[in-house]
């Protein structure tokens, strides 16, 4: 198994943010936000001395909870820093993007780290629909029509036309093509069936967050069949898990950091009458998504206290993360470590203390 | 000649040629534009909304069943039936497997032919060998849309062992890929993105050698194009119709709140 750091650059003092989607400008320090990217690098920086194989950024809006509104941009600095790993963008919110833009940022990103990228696909969480003002029951169509597209943008050696249901270009020829040929490894961030097939019908890995592994064995056996029916078998790489992490030299300090942190769920925040329009404008969805918003104090996706993935000490959780390799076939885990209220030194010594005494032993799944 | 359901305003009928009788399907007012297709059915909703823009006439082959479509023959009749159908010029367009047939007549006619526009062209063969074409995998080849059961007697007017044949005999024609480089009507070659009679590749080789030649994909489209996504189609076609070379520049207005 592989660890992934996930770095979201989280702005420093989000302790003092409201429980609210999205955050103020306002809250904005500039030499705060300075100091805060500077750290969110370091830490990218010391995973790769570390042992991680993979460093993943993602595109979320409007919080400074994941301050990465463009991950290409991020992915650009860190590889600049981190010379080794994988750049993993898990994901582009392609529903909200020109994917012609996302592919050439791509290009670039491959060309840049000289064949280090990963690329993720994502729909993105029902907030983020309102960030560009995409009308959320056509997000799935989207994001299905963006992949097509963008791997197409990707490969195609001569210019070409597009005539979608969402998006029509009349030339495309994105410069520069990948440094992998004949594509970097995809993966498609989903918990959805349609994603699903569609990254098994088009022989791409599969990324999920955040779930339980009772959930995560659901989703993967679904893939794997799939797979096997479009006659291939992903390779230990092509399933990616994100989750939430504390690590702390015993479980009992690690329970004891939980209990302090712990706090009341107050639920999302967006605004009760923009949750339930976002909830029925994507009707069909197998999922409530109201607790669903990346960038919240509170929902499933990210910044969260009360579903951690993985916590304990370094035995708890080596044994955690191969439960979902043995039951999952998980191969990269990719891990949050900026857990509300943790200062900068604290992920600093965790990600030290991963690469110590968890990595060798996770290695050797 | 086999009756088929046309949009309101079509009339199915011959025209007499040199050679023989022409048969074809006729609707619309406006600049000329000649389709050859030998299976319309599949696209009747494609030519109603080129019709409302164009004159258009759709050759659908000749009533001389010992001419096969693809000969020399047919081609001087084709090229006969439109410069009667349209003698101070025209646009061409060729469907699937009459995209060979409307190369040739672009070549043979290039001071009448104003451009060339070949749909789901099968002019040329891609580097892989074609599916296994037989009866009960025939709709999923050729369309991307749901499986019915009345698709492939729309599609073939009910020969289907006719069109497995036809598909069966594919072959590599090097002349046709030799030709492309004299074809000097602007070009519009039209793929479906799921088409799976014919591999992208061949688009690439059509881009290459045709020397004014553009490339356009039609999402969740399969071979019938028309069938799929008839919409998109013919809003490609009419701004090539239109524009030409010059269609890939954006003209519609982004102004909200003007």
């Amino acid at each position: 198994m592989k660890a992934s750091y996930f770095g979201p650059m989280g702005y420093s003092e989000r302790h003092l943010f409201p429980d609210t989607w999205p955050i103020p400008p306002s809250y904005h320090d500039p030499a705060t936000s300075v100091l805060s990217y500077r750290q969110g690098i370091e830490e990218c920086v010391l995973a790769e001395e570390s042992g991680f194989e993979w460093i993943s950024l993602s595109e979320h809006h409007y919080s400074g909870r994941i301050a990465t509104g463009n991950p290409a941009v991020m992915a650009a600095a860190v590889a600049e820093r981190c010379k080794k790993v994988k750049i993993a963008i898990l994901g582009q919110l392609l529903p909200l993007n020109n994917p012609v833009r996302v592919a050439e940022e791509l290009g670039m990103l491959d060309n840049m780290t000289d064949g280090r990228l990963i690329i993720g696909f994502l729909r993105g969480t029902p907030n983020e629909d309102q960030v560009y003002t995409i009308n959320p029951s056509e997000g799935r169509g989207r994001l299905l029509e963006g992949m097509d597209l963008v791997l197409k943008a990707l490969t195609e050696p001569e210019p070409f036309s597009w005539e979608g249901k969402y998006y029509k270009f009349r030339t495309i020829s994105v410069w520069p093509h990948p440094v992998q040929q004949p594509m970097p490894p995809v993966i498609v961030a989903t918990r959805s069936d349609d994603c699903i097939k569609y990254a098994a019908v088009h022989k791409l890995g599969l990324g999920v967050s955040f779930v339980p592994v009772e959930q995560m064995a659901k989703i993967t056996e679904k893939y794997l069949a799939w797979c096997h029916d479009a006659g291939w078998e992903p390779n230990s790489e092509q399933i990616v898990y994100r989750g939430s992490i504390f690590l702390a030299e015993t479980d009992q300090k690690a329970q004891e950091w939980y209990e302090n942190l712990r706090r009341p769920n107050r639920g999302m925040n967006m605004g009760s009458s923009v949750t339930t329009a976002v909830q029925a404008a994507r009707s069909g969805e197998e999922f409530d998504l109201r607790q669903v918003v990346a960038g919240s104090p509170t929902g499933d996706v990210v910044g969260l206290a009360s579903r951690l993935s993985f916590m304990g000490g370094p035995d708890t959780v080596v044994r955690q993360l191969k439960t979902f390799h043995d039951q999952c076939g998980v191969g990269v885990v990719d891990l949050f470590f900026q857990q509300p209220g943790l200062p900068h030194d604290e992920v600093m010594s965790e990600i030290d203390l991963f690469g110590r005494e968890v990595l060798p032993r996770i290695k050797e799944f | 000649m086999i009756r088929l359901i046309l949009p309101t305003g079509f009339i199915q009928s011959q025209i007499k040629v040199d050679k023989g009788l022409i048969n074809y399907l006729r609707a619309g007012n406006g600049p000329d534009v000649i389709v050859l297709d030998k299976v319309p059915g599949a696209s009747t909703e494609l030519y109603r909304l080129l019709s409302e823009n164009y004159c258009l006439t759709v050759i659908t082959g000749t009533a001389n069943s010992d001419i096969p479509f693809d000969s020399t023959c047919f081609v001087e009749m084709s090229t006969e039936a439109s410069n009667q159908f349209a003698p101070k010029g025209y646009v061409l367009l060729g469907m699937s497997f009459f995209a060979a047939v409307a190369i040739r007549q672009a070549l043979n006619d290039s001071d009448n032919v104003e451009a060339l526009i070949l749909v789901s062209p099968l002019a040329i063969l891609p580097a892989e060998d074609p599916q296994l074409i037989t009866g009960s995998n025939l709709t999923d080849i050729l369309t991307n849309s749901p499986a019915s059961d009345s698709l492939l007697d729309l599609y073939c007017a009910g020969n289907t062992s006719q069109l497995i044949e036809r598909f069966g005999t594919l072959s590599e024609d090097d002349r046709i890929q030799d030709s492309l480089a004299n074809i000097n009507s602007p070009t519009l070659a039209v793929f479906g993105v799921e088409d799976k009679m014919i591999s992208p590749e061949a688009a690439r080789v059509y881009k290459k050698i045709i020397p004014n030649c553009n490339i356009s994909l039609i999402y969740a489209a399969g071979h019938l194009i028309g069938l799929d996504r008839p919409d998109s189609l013919a809003n490609v076609v009419t701004d090539f119709i239109q524009y030409k070379e010059t269609f890939i520049v954006g003209r519609e207005s982004s102004e909200i709140n003007p």
